[in-house]
């Protein structure tokens, strides 16, 4: 064994390393002139969002679009309005802004995309990108940890047509976008997502690890309780949530170095009732949203 | 879905903590300090283009260390190309040390999961798991692939070094 490891030693010395990562962002085009940086960032935002788009907005809607013949060459989406500052807030001093804009495609499929950013003067001037359907993908210059973009099911949309698309006010776990780790800059690990309009508050609950049987976390320390606020996004009546990740998770995150997602999402309105549910271990389809009893206690 | 992709944020903690690692890793394939770096800055910048693929599927430093070995092993073929042609300043001063040429022999002979398994173990003390996902195998196959690893380049050794 020491053989080898004085071998390896031999082969790739202990050399002197000095971290040069604005070279690693200039590389990959990520910085550079405020103009030119400005430009080769939406160009490579577009081709990171064209790919987030193409993986988790096309591939799981085209089945639903092609079946309810959504799909239309000359309808592709559009963004409906500029991103808009849902809420503001601080964690832990650190100053934090929930954005959201929203996106159609045709009368029957819409999308909607949301993000946290930490940046004390956000550019919130999204540039339309190629779109999928049901969203419209846009580069958000201002949000550094990342946009979720996902057309809406199970959420109430005033310009549906009756009998078209699910009208159950419950959502999916899908609808979530989180940061599960410490950013480099001290940002607190977080996650933040869309709930039905009725839901004045969101509990995110997880899963104990090797449990038999299965169990949900429970202890104060170990589950989120949020308000959920209101988006004013046209053609959308939601709200959104974010929180900082409790401790225990994001430690789970950082010793384990995978994500957890919570295992049970629950939305309920000013008289405490279930009005949003999102559960694991049960059906998570885009057009069978997770019955409400799921989340009941 | 639950979150998609990295944050630069997410990318820029891993270098700081394991670049030294993962240039000892490009050494160990490219053979020169130079390459190796170049190969380590491309392989995270590779990552930040990138970031948007990354599924969470695993832990983030495997999916960075995919990004690093693929730049690495193309900073590889690239030098064996151009040295083939040109003599440059390292390979003239890697030709000084025949024990090491003997000893990069031996490790380029080994299969590539062997060899890169390895790298990942000694190198940037990877677990089993972050092994295994780096290198898409069952985290079961991963001892199996490390002792046939030590096996085989041990008795090469005993060659190097008789």
């Amino acid at each position: 064994m020491n053989g080898i490891t004085e071998s390896l030693d031999r082969l790739a010395p202990t050399a002197a390393w000095e971290d040069d990562w604005p070279e690693v962002l200039r590389r990959a085009g990520a910085c550079g002139s405020p103009r030119g940086r400005r430009t080769r960032r939406l160009g490579r935002r577009r081709t990171v969002l064209l790919a987030f788009a193409v993986v988790a907005v096309v591939a799981p809607l085209t089945a639903l679009s092609a079946r309810n013949n959504w799909w239309s060459p000359a309808s592709l989406p559009r963004p409906v309005q500029q991103p808009i500052v849902v809420t503001r807030g601080s964690w832990s001093g650190h100053r934090w802004t929930l954005i959201a804009y929203p996106s159609h495609a045709n009368a029957n499929a819409y999308g909607l995309c949301w993000g946290i950013t930490f940046s004390r003067n956000p550019d919130l001037a999204a540039v339309p990108v190629q779109g999928s359907i049901g969203a419209a993908v846009m580069a958000v210059p201002g949000v550094e940890d990342g946009v979720n973009c996902d057309s809406i099911v199970g959420i109430e949309h005033w310009h549906r047509t009756p009998g078209t698309v699910p009208t159950v006010q419950a959502y999916e776990s899908q609808f979530l976008l989180a940061s599960p780790v410490q950013g480099a800059k001290g940002h607190p690990a977080w996650i933040a997502g869309v709930v039905a309009s009725s839901a004045t508050h969101v509990v995110l609950r997880w899963r104990a690890r090797r449990a038999h049987p299965p169990r949900l976390l429970a202890s104060p320390r170990e589950v989120v309780r949020v308000a959920a606020f209101p988006a004013r996004v046209a053609g959308y009546r939601v709200r959104l949530f974010a929180a900082p990740l409790p401790e225990p998770i994001a430690r789970r995150t950082r010793t384990a170095s995978a994500w957890t997602p919570p295992s049970m999402i629950t939305g309920t309105n000013r008289r405490g009732r279930v009005v949003a549910c999102s559960a694991d271990g049960l059906t998570i389809d885009i057009s069978t949203p997770t019955p409400l009893s799921a989340c009941k206690p | 879905m639950g979150s998609v992709g990295a944050s630069v944020g997410e990318i820029e903690e891993v270098y700081r903590r394991r670049a030294s690692g993962f240039f000892r890793l490009a050494y160990a394939h490219t053979g020169g300090a130079d390459t190796a770096r170049d190969a380590v800055q491309e392989g995270f910048a590779n990552a930040v283009r990138g970031r948007a693929s990354f599924r969470r599927e695993g832990p983030i430093d495997a999916w960075v260390a995919r990004c690093v070995i693929n730049a690495a092993v193309d900073a590889a073929r690239n030098r064996e190309e151009v040295s083939a042609i040109l003599e440059d300043e390292e390979s003239a001063e890697l030709s000084v040390d025949g024990d090491v040429m003997a000893l990069r022999t031996a490790i380029r002979d080994l299969p590539t999961r062997q060899r890169d398994a390895l790298f990942l173990r000694y190198y940037l003390d990877f677990d089993y798991a972050a092994i295994a996902a780096a290198l898409g195998i069952e985290v079961g196959t991963v001892s199996a692939t490390l002792h046939a690893a030590r096996t085989s380049l041990r008795g090469s050794l005993q060659e190097v070094y008789r």
